[in-house]
């Protein structure tokens, strides 16, 4: 469960969000959508605990970010998976080992760590890749990397996907949103942000539309989606 | 594993600059203090005489102790005995001849009394043999210059202090850029691993890893150039960085001591760590890895224990003592050699008028003679041992009863004794055994009980017949007329197992022992019942 309060967030010169009021239920799907430079990144930093509002609150489950400890907020970020929009992986390390290291730092043992981790690339459809160097990856390989990471997590609630699909094609943009789809059904909660204001595959999903800092729309079910979709700017 | 080797892919060139800055960094500091020390001795030595001092080889090591606690004694140079006994090539060096270890004394009340050297010269000289006599293993003390009077040396603090400061300061800047280095280069997986929600305590990890490494490889540095600095100086037996410790001040002293510590501290941490994290990642339960390192730590000691608990057999016993006798042999004729060519050089160089080489060819023959005559006292204690050792454990040597008793085949003579057999007018056939006379009609019989093992012709020596007697001892009897027994049967001592008949006139007989012939003559002799009996 992720709930937005008041949230906002300003800095000296500008406010990029305003009174942003949201709300995913455990097991939920939402589509943060909006052009460019609306504050959809600002939400998924603040979401990771990596800022912190200048107004509001951000619960996540029974955290209330913001104010906690380090340790705390570390806990919670190994509760996330995250597809940033530019994934950061060690480039002398390989695929494999990239995707090891988010089960490395959860405490997980090695033997096990590397066999999810296989599990995970090969549902990431990369275990081709596998003793590839990240740092010789293409851009759109980086960003299956990182998919695969987020799958691999062993104790993630919470799926956050920055811009996932901003460099795949629409078969693969198709495959990534049934892999969420998937994670869905199996109990996690899904947060998206996009330009798109949907997401191929991923099924029935909320839509909340982001504008200069603020909430213009949070709808209900995908159908309204559909109808709503050419009225985006 | 891979973490290693992806810190190694990674960082590298690091490592490189770390090892080469610190051996560079080494290599002024030592210098430096070297130069400052040479400066501070030869500015302190005033006064110098030379000695050959002669040690027995073995004691060399304690000579060379006492020279160096000595507070006036500085050991030049070291030479074998052959060294200076040049023109004898063949004279053997070793542990055992005499070292001759040349020896500076400085004279400090000598200072600022030039004029009154002459007089006080003797006294000194004197003095100093007689210290030098005393210390342990010194055969001889051979005067070899008068004292002469030290160079003075002027300013070369400022060189030496100037190199080890360029030294300290690049070794402060290659800390700084490695450290540096490593955080940039461990950037990304700090990054990566703080999104992905580390613990806060092991986010250092990466970068501890890759810091450990750096100082490995700077430690290593440091110590390959002290090493060098200090076998390259050492080497010319003159002062070096090893005397300048005493020379600095207590400041610079705390300094290196401080950095030193340092160094072994983080190598240490660094070396745990890569072990704590190795174990880790082998196995989840440290427990259970620490107690497999127990059991396979119990099962390498297990042999040792066992094999202190069961006695060396009487055969391992004998061979031991056999292998020492013949090392004790090699070494009683090489040090006969060596005496022999100590004579020589000290023919020689009487010939040639050398006092000081005739003086060291008499000591070394005097050692040599000493050492010859050890050796063949050890080498009769172990002929005696050996001997002992034969008749107490004879019979454990050759596993089952005694075989006895022993009988002659035949009643007649030795027609071919041992040894005879290819000689100039002696047939090679019977080699390896001897040929004895058979009388007309009489039977050739077994030597001693045993088992019939082969019964038939054998190319080249007619019918044979080979009886087994236990303890891998065979006997064999050829050139026969006719065979008796057959393959498989027991024969008591005194059986016919051949006929001789009446045309071969001499049959051939051989006694074998572990695959080895023996003289049948002594095999019969040493019949262990004739021996009960007497």
């Amino acid at each position: 469960m992720v709930r937005f309060i008041h949230v906002a967030r300003a800095w000296p010169d500008r406010e990029v969000l305003v009174d942003v009021s949201l709300c995913v239920d455990s097991g939920d799907a939402l589509v943060i959508s909006g052009p460019g430079a609306a504050g959809k990144s600002t939400l998924v930093r603040l979401l990771l605990g990596l800022d912190t509002p200048t107004h509001g609150w951000i619960v996540v489950d029974d955290l209330v970010l913001g104010g906690s400890t380090p340790e705390v907020l570390a806990a919670h970020r190994r509760r996330i998976g995250c597809i940033a929009q530019h994934p950061l992986l060690v480039g002398d390390l390989t695929v494999e080992q990239n995707v090891a290291l988010a089960l490395d730092v959860s405490g997980a043992p090695t033997r096990p760590a590397q066999s999810a981790a296989n599990e995970a690339l090969e549902r990431a459809g990369i275990d081709a890749l596998r003793g590839r160097r990240a740092g010789t990856l293409s851009a759109v390989e980086r960003r299956w990397v990182a998919v695969a990471r987020a799958l691999a997590r062993p104790e993630a609630s919470l799926l956050l996907a920055d811009e996932p699909t901003a460099d795949l094609d629409a078969r693969d943009a198709r495959r990534l949103g049934a892999l969420l789809a998937e994670e869905r059904a199996a109990g996690k909660t899904i947060v998206v942000t996009s330009r798109e204001p949907s997401l191929a595959g991923l099924g029935a999903h909320r839509l909340a539309l982001l504008d200069a800092g603020r909430i213009t729309l949070e709808t209900a079910t995908q159908g309204r989606v559909r109808s709503l979709a050419g009225r985006i700017p | 594993m891979t973490v290693a080797s992806a810190t190694w892919r990674r960082s590298r060139g690091t490592l490189l600059l770390a090892f080469a800055v610190a051996l560079a960094s080494g290599v002024l500091v030592t210098s430096g203090a070297t130069v400052i020390a040479r400066a501070r001795f030869q500015g302190a030595a005033p006064l110098q005489s030379h000695y050959y001092v002669v040690s027995r080889g073995p004691l060399a090591e304690a000579t060379r102790g006492g020279l160096t606690a000595h507070p006036e004694a500085s050991i030049v140079a070291e030479y074998g005995i052959d060294d200076l006994l040049g023109e004898t090539a063949v004279l053997r060096t070793g542990g055992e001849t005499l070292r001759v270890l040349e020896v500076r004394m400085a004279r400090r009340e000598a200072v600022g009394a030039a004029a009154d050297v002459a007089p006080s010269q003797g006294r000194d000289a004197a003095a100093e043999v007689a210290t030098l006599q005393s210390l342990e293993g010194v055969v001889d003390v051979i005067a070899l210059a008068p004292p002469t009077a030290p160079v003075p040396q002027t300013g070369p603090g400022v060189v030496g202090g100037g190199l080890i400061g360029v030294g300290c300061l690049l070794f402060a800047s290659g800390l700084v850029l490695t450290a540096s280095m490593a955080v940039r280069e461990s950037r990304d997986e700090l990054a990566v691993r703080y999104l992905l929600g580390a613990e806060p305590g092991s986010l250092w990890r990466p970068l501890g890893n890759q810091l450990g490494m750096f100082v490995l490889a700077g430690t290593l540095g440091a110590v390959l150039a002290t090493w060098l600095g200090a076998s390259l100086v050492l080497g010319r037996g003159e002062p070096s960085v090893a005397t300048a410790g005493p020379l600095l001040s207590p400041a610079s002293r705390a300094v290196l001591l401080a950095a030193a510590c340092a160094f072994v501290v983080g190598a240490v941490a660094s070396a745990v760590l890569a072990a704590r994290r190795a174990v880790l990642r082998i196995t989840d339960a440290p427990v259970e890895l620490i107690g497999l390192l127990a059991a396979c730590l119990l099962c390498a000691g297990s042999p040792v224990q066992a094999s202190e608990a069961v006695p060396p057999s009487d055969f391992q016993l004998l061979r031991g003592v056999g292998r020492e006798l013949a090392a004790c042999n090699r070494n009683r004729i090489d040090a006969e050699r060596t005496l022999a060519a100590t004579e020589i050089a000290a023919v020689h160089a009487h010939a040639r008028q050398n006092a000081i080489r005739f003086r060291l060819a008499n000591l070394q023959r005097d050692e040599s003679v000493r050492i010859v005559e050890n050796w063949r006292d050890t080498c009769a204690a172990l002929e005696m041992r050996r001997a002992e050792l034969r008749l107490l454990h004879g019979a454990s040597l050759f596993p089952g009863p005694p075989i006895a008793p022993r009988r002659p085949p035949v009643t007649g003579g030795m027609a071919i004794a041992w040894g005879e057999a290819g000689l100039p007018g002696r047939p090679r056939a019977f080699r390896n055994g001897v040929g004895l006379r058979v009388r007309p009609g009489e039977p050739v019989r077994a030597t001693a009980a045993g088992n019939v093992v082969y019964a038939g012709d054998l190319a080249g020596a007619g019918k044979v017949v080979v009886v087994s007697h236990g303890r891998r001892t065979f006997s064999v009897y050829g050139r026969v007329a006719e065979t008796l027994v057959v393959r498989g049967m027991q024969v008591e001592a005194g059986e016919p197992v051949a006929d001789g008949g009446d045309d071969p006139a001499v049959i051939y007989f051989s006694v074998r022992q572990r695959g080895k012939p023996v003289d049948p003559v002594v095999w019969l002799a040493d019949d262990p019942s004739l021996a009960g009996e007497g």
